[in-house]
This record gives C-alpha cells, structure tokens and sequence, in this order.
C-alpha cells in the first residue's frame, strides 16, 4: 500500500448491461488520506439501446491519490463484463494508460456441460436367462441296490430255550366218583 | 453478490425418443427470489431416436434444475446444455451492488 505511487484518474470505461439507472461511484484516498467519495455518476444502458455497451465515465481532473475504489449500486440489474480505469502518475514519465480493475472474465463462448443422464450404449448387453445349463459331462448316481457287507451276521435259530426252572403241568386225567 | 457465478444459458440438446414429445420445465435460482420457473420447452414427437436442440436464450441463473414430462413413454439417452458465467452480475432491486477493493494497478 505504501509504495503506490500517487496517480491521476481521467476516465472509467466499463464494458456493461444495466436493465436501468445505476451510480457510479469513484473513491480515492487522497486528499486527506482516507477513502472518500470523489465522483459519482448515472449510468443507464437501457436509455439508449437495449443489451452490452461500453460506457465512458469521464472524471474531473482533480481526481487524484494512490488507490482507488470503485462502486456500482442502484435499484436495477447488472451484468460487468470488463472495467478499465485511465490514469498516469503523477511527475513520472510514464504517460496516460489504461489499467484493468480485476473482473472475472466472461468468456466469449458458451461451454457445455452433460445433463444428468445415463447414457444409452449404442450396443446391447448380454444376460442370460434363468434356465440351467446342461453339463458337458455327466454326472455319477447310484443304483438303489442294497451293499454286500463285509463281514458275516449272525441270526438265531428258530428254537425254543430250555428254562432254568421247572414248571407245573396239570394232567389230562377225569375224575373217578 | 452471490458467492456463486451467475450464469448465462444459451441451448440445450437431448437424444430422446418420444412418441408423443415431451415438456422440459425449466426452472431457476437465484438469490433473492429463489427457484422459480423460467419456461416450458416444447420437444416435439419422435419415432425413433432424435436429437433437438431447444434454446435458453435469455436464462441467467446461478443454477438450473429440468423436469421432463409427457403424455406417452419418454426414453431420454443423453443431454448437453450450453452456459457462460457472468464476470459480475448483481442484481440492485435485492440490495446487491459491486464494489472494488483499494485498487492501486501496481504503479
């Protein structure tokens, strides 16, 4: 900031669109060393034609310090596309140049962006159907026949066993009167 | 000022197929005044795959939401839009202005 040298302002050229009337205003810090209000003026690109104009803000020549300060207020639209201030320095040997107050650029082309939409693949997929493949190979399955064991059974003859205690038989025998 | 870049549309361009055309809404924000519609295009019927291009001149907003709508079945496969920011667009009617930093242009 203190190495700014001290400048003379001549003109504000802005590269705009104002759908009605807007208020430049200039600032400087000099006289006095503080930001003040230099230099206002109405700004109406709708008064004459319709759409983007340069505009050309001529300033009085007592319009002078190290910085600058510029304000566009109003009750209407705005669209700056560019702003460029024309000053020199004071007792240097540098003559009356224009100099670009930093605005984001608009570019002359449009660029393209992509809807949020999948795109369509130009061929189809492949899905299969639900129907189960036929092996190449065939499958193992067992016969229902009953194995042979190894080993021998063992089965009980069809026999009655001997009781180990004896038993009462009544006899067959009538009775004698 | 919109921290955001207000931005100007210029066209949009769908591959569609729509046997009976579609409706493309198109609506707006902006700060101040929110999402709002701007217009209603008009994709005319196809039979079979077609690409249209249907302008948005004079659409400026921070940002932008479509809606497809149709009487019939409607198979959208791609879709670009064109759009430009704005260096500094401010609008004065919501309290907006733009003003500059201490400007010294290096000398």
């Amino acid at each position: 900031m203190a190495f700014e040298r001290l400048k003379e302002y001549r003109k504000v050229r802005l590269d705009l669109d104002t759908s009605g009337q807007m208020t430049l205003e200039v600032y400087t810090d000099l006289p006095g060393e503080g930001m003040a209000l230099r230099y206002s003026e109405v700004i109406n690109t709708e008064a004459t034609t319709t759409g983007r104009r340069m505009v050309e803000v001529g300033l009085p020549g007592n319009v002078k310090g190290r910085l600058m300060k510029l304000r566009l207020a109003g009750g209407a639209e705005v669209r700056l596309f560019g702003a460029r201030v024309l000053a020199r320095v004071l007792g240097g040997a540098e003559g009356w140049d224009w100099y670009p107050v930093p605005i984001e650029e608009t570019p002359d082309l449009f660029g393209t962006a992509q809807l949020p939409i999948e795109p369509t693949p130009d061929g189809f997929a492949e899905a299969h159907l639900p129907i189960e493949p036929t092996p190449d190979d065939f499958a193992e399955a067992r016969l229902p026949i009953e194995p042979t064991p190894e080993g021998w059974a063992t089965a009980g003859l069809p026999m009655r066993a001997t009781p180990d205690l004896r038993t009462w038989v009544s006899l067959p025998v009538p009775l004698v009167e | 000022m919109a921290a955001e870049r207000v931005k100007q549309y210029k066209d949009t361009t769908i591959k569609y197929d729509a046997p009976a055309g579609f409706s493309l809404l198109v609506r707006r924000f902006m700060t101040g005044t929110g999402l709002t519609d701007w217009q209603t295009l008009t994709f005319p019927a196809s039979v079979g795959v077609r690409t249209y291009t249907a302008p948005l001149d004079g659409l400026e907003a921070i940002l932008v939401k479509f809606k497809a709508t149709s009487t019939g079945i409607v198979r959208l496969h791609g879709g670009v839009y064109r759009f430009r920011p704005i260096g500094v667009y401010f609008d004065g009617a919501q309290g907006e202005i733009w003003e500059t930093q201490e400007l010294g242009f290096g000398i």
